[in-house]
């Protein structure tokens, strides 16, 4: 009973970060329909900012952290306008724009391997304790996950109530009517890659602290990020952090049945089922941003 | 230095076999897989096991690798081939860490992340192919087998079918072709292949593990095969080869030599966002399977005037009689809503051969939907529909096609990255009334009576719309079929055209064929038809000759309102 209490609470914990990365990723996806998979290398760039500002150059961890909002987000806009926009411009099919992608994110991953070193670079600059809570302990970090909502709640006001987020609804259910009507299509992407890039400094704080950094890691967050917001449904943020939230549940629960390797295969294989069965995701029409 | 140019040599051999089977899938079947790798992991586990726990001789291995990829292959596809372009990458994705996942723990077979080792060189009819030299001429000879495949499955009728489904499955599918089993064939084909790479892969380096088959690995064979041009074989052999070869250089570097691994990533990686934003058709573009007999003339400047006298080319094709009478098409009481919309309610009208029905009605009466239906595009809720005897209700698309059904779709609809010589080809390969004769000469024929031989080799979209135009009735005359259905083929052309596409559906029924056109404009309808029906909200209001319908006060309240009148007096 105790094991089933402490993974549901890790599930809710982890959950609730991928719930973020989730916000990140589909703030960028849904507006734009770019399955943006070098969003992986701006989560990396961000922690691994963040690890040599800290651990290399010896700065207190907050300013590495603040530090890291404006490297992540020029990142991100920098992918924009120097490789999607000029694509945009030529009316390249679909497939350009992601295997464009793809080209980034290995870049990315060869640079920070080159860099770095392939092995594991551990935040320790963070401290890990346990907390006890009840019957039983969680990791201070994972207790700090649960302000991820604090992001996604901050995300989903932005889209809903201020005027650039009313365009970025617009344009993600129809770019062109949302064009003929004057919305600045250009503006609108560019804001969205801006605020999903800065989403990923506190995800991958939390990320780091408890798993720590290699090169693969922006990648490995992002897909199952990137699964939550297809099985969740384009629909909106919402849908896609709830998604991530069952996705974490589910992974963490699924280790009282197979041993913790599989969890990957688990969450792909919902994943793939979800497209095949349910090719506009679970929730349909539920969640409207 | 020998040795170990053998050895690249060996891993070009492996890389050219996935990055075939990457091209057929991805620039052939216009498949955005990304599942490769998992394919390729299943061949080489696969020939693995074989060898070290059932002592299976060569070439059992192979050939074991080969049947299980092409069976897991043959699975994947069925999940896959109805899913829309951008879900499939995603979901081969999806599939790709899950077979990463499997290989890595399912400790029993795989070995898990240590892998599975110690997996002998194999021996062929009694010669070890343990040295380094005869394994690189095997490894070779397995992989220029394959890409001779390749080629001759490119070169055939079905690898054009396969171009021809990636461009436009449904017009594929109105042409005769089974788009959705010919796209799985492609890719089971491909996952044999991948197989393949994967046995050789383990018969060389003796060992598998899961890192070899991941999603980077994935990612890897599609850089090599965008590098080589989609849909060129050729490209990718080049690219293969230059592509493994680059990233050895760096071995030889001694400050890189320890971070080659990732240098290798990080040069792939430019050169794939670098091909993509400046070179995007790759080293070497896709080149047509069937070319001209001969070449073309050199096009002189296009001429505004020739190019509004184009159609009157239509005038000059011949028009086969009918040997036998075409069946009559009838529709019975049918029925089809669209959630709580009625697009057709309870229509049944015959249409009879050897002339020409049009039907005619606002925006939005359901003309469309009765095309798609007859056609076998959609499936009616109730009704039933006949070509001649034969029940055809639930029939597809393709096999209405074959009946001897040729549609055109609105405007115009052709394979626009395929040759007007291969559009022709294309939808001769499966008419079954078309004349006897060799597919290239017929559609060769045709081009040329419609003057349009000399943009034989020309790419569909190059052409101009007129030509265009002209290349869709192409379609028709080639296909030589008894019943025709045209649906709003006098949209956008000038006076002048209108006439000349009235003249030829008077032609095609005086023939002999069944003519049925749905149409807006309505000069071309008084002009071309003999029964006219009219629809409104999903049902037949009128039906009778051009003169009759003119008058009918309800028709004309539909299209112009109260108390006008339908012909300028």
């Amino acid at each position: 009973m105790s094991l089933l209490l402490t993974l549901a609470l890790l599930g809710l914990t982890v959950g609730s970060l991928y719930a973020l990365f989730a916000v990140s990723f589909g703030v960028i996806y849904n507006v734009t329909h770019i399955f943006h998979l070098a969003h992986g290398a701006v989560i990396g760039t961000a922690g691994y900012v963040i690890f040599f500002l800290a651990a290399k150059l010896g700065w207190p961890v907050w300013l590495a952290i603040l530090a890291a909002v404006p490297v992540a987000a020029a990142l991100g806009a920098a992918i924009e306008l120097a490789f999607y926009r000029p694509l945009r411009r030529r009316d390249a099919p679909h497939v350009a724009f992601f295997l464009t992608s793809v080209g980034i994110l290995i870049v990315a991953e060869g640079l920070f391997g080159t860099i770095f070193g392939p092995g594991v670079m551990a935040y320790g600059f963070l401290p890990l304790a346990p907390v006890p809570l009840g019957p039983t302990t969680l990791p201070n970090a994972n207790l700090a996950m649960l302000a991820a909502w604090a992001f996604v709640a901050l995300a989903v006001a932005y889209v809903l109530a201020t005027r650039t987020g009313r365009f970025m609804r617009a344009v993600a259910d129809t770019p062109g009517v949302a064009a003929t009507v004057g919305v600045d299509l250009d503006r609108t992407y560019l804001v969205s890659f801006l605020l999903g890039s800065a989403l990923t400094v506190p995800g991958v704080v939390l990320y780091a602290w408890t798993q720590g950094l290699t090169p693969l890691s922006g990648l490995n967050v992002l897909l199952v990020a990137s699964a939550a917001v297809v099985i969740g449904g384009r629909t909106g943020l919402l849908s896609g952090a709830i998604a991530a939230l069952g996705l974490g549940i589910v992974q963490a629960v699924a280790l009282v049945f197979l041993p913790s390797g599989w969890q990957d295969a688990v969450v792909f294989s919902l994943l793939f089922l979800v497209i095949a069965l349910r090719p506009d995701g679970v929730f349909g029409r539920t969640f409207r941003w | 230095m020998t040795n170990y140019l053998t050895q690249i040599s060996i891993f070009i051999s492996v890389y050219l076999l996935l990055a075939i089977s990457q091209n057929l899938v991805l620039g052939f079947g216009g498949l955005f897989s990304i599942a490769q790798a998992a394919l390729y992991g299943v061949g080489a586990y696969t020939a693995a096991l074989l060898v070290l726990r059932l002592h299976a001789p060569f070439p059992l291995d192979l050939v074991g690798a080969f049947v299980l990829s092409c069976a897991i292959g043959a699975v994947l596809a069925g999940l896959l081939v109805r899913l829309r372009a951008d879900l499939i990458i995603i979901a081969t994705l999806a599939l790709q860490l899950v077979f990463s996942a499997v290989f890595r723990n399912w400790n029993a077979v795989t070995g898990g992340s240590y892998g599975t080792y110690g997996i002998p060189r194999p021996t062929i009819f009694g010669a070890p192919l343990a040295g380094l030299a005869p394994f690189a001429v095997y490894a070779a000879l397995v992989a220029l087998v394959a890409f001779a495949a390749a080629l001759a499955v490119a070169r055939s009728p079905f690898g054009l079918a396969v171009r021809g489904q990636r461009e436009d499955a449904v017009l594929a599918e109105a042409l005769g072709h089974h788009a959705a089993r010919e796209r799985t064939l492609m890719f089971v084909l491909a996952a044999g292949i991948a197989g393949i790479g994967g046995a050789v892969y383990a018969q060389f380096v003796g060992y598998v593990d899961p890192s070899s088959f991941d999603v980077n690995q994935s990612l890897s064979i599609i850089t090599i095969v965008v590098v080589g041009g989609l849909g060129n074989l050729w490209g990718t052999l080049g690219a293969a080869v230059i592509l493994t070869f680059l990233p050895q250089l760096l071995l030889l570097i001694p400050a890189t030599s320890n971070a080659a691994a990732q240098l290798q990533l990080l040069l792939y990686g430019v050169i794939l966002v670098a091909i993509v934003r400046f070179w995007p058709n790759g080293l070497i573009p896709e080149q047509p399977s069937v070319r001209a007999p001969r070449r073309p003339r050199p096009v002189s400047v296009v001429n505004a005037a020739a190019e509004a006298q184009a159609l009157d080319r239509l005038d000059a094709v011949a028009i086969e009689r009918l040997a036998s009478p075409a069946p009559t098409v009838r529709l019975e009481n049918l029925a089809k809503s669209f959630g709580g919309v009625r697009a057709v309610a309870g229509v049944s009208f015959a249409i009879e051969p050897g002339c020409v029905t049009a039907l005619i009605g606002p925006n939005g009466a359901g003309k469309t939907t009765l095309f798609n239906l007859t056609c076998g595009l959609l499936r009616p809720d109730e009704g039933r529909v006949f070509f001649g005897v034969r029940e055809t209700t639930h029939a597809p698309q393709y096999e209405v096609a074959r009946l001897g059904v040729t549609r055109t779709f609105q405007d115009v609809r052709i394979f626009p990255r395929l040759t007007a010589l291969e559009n022709l080809v294309f939808a001769l390969s499966t008419a079954a009334y078309a004349p006897k004769g060799g597919l290239r000469e017929r559609a060769f024929a045709t081009l040329v009576s419609l003057g349009l031989d000399d943009h034989a080799d020309e790419p569909a979209d190059r052409l101009s719309y007129a030509q265009q135009k002209l290349l869709m009735m192409g379609i028709v005359f080639a296909r030589a079929d008894p019943i025709v259905f045209l649906d709003e083929i006098a949209a956008g052309l000038d006076h002048h055209s209108v006439h000349a596409f009235a003249r030829l559906v008077r032609r095609l029924a005086a023939s002999g064929r069944t003519v049925c056109l749905v149409e807006h404009n309505l000069g071309f309808v008084w002009e071309a038809a003999d029964t006219v029906m009219v629809l409104d909200a999903g049902g037949i209001i009128a039906t009778g000759p051009p003169a009759a319908i003119q008058a009918d006060a309800r028709v004309v309240e539909i299209y112009f309102g109260q108390g006008s009148t339908l012909v300028r007096p």
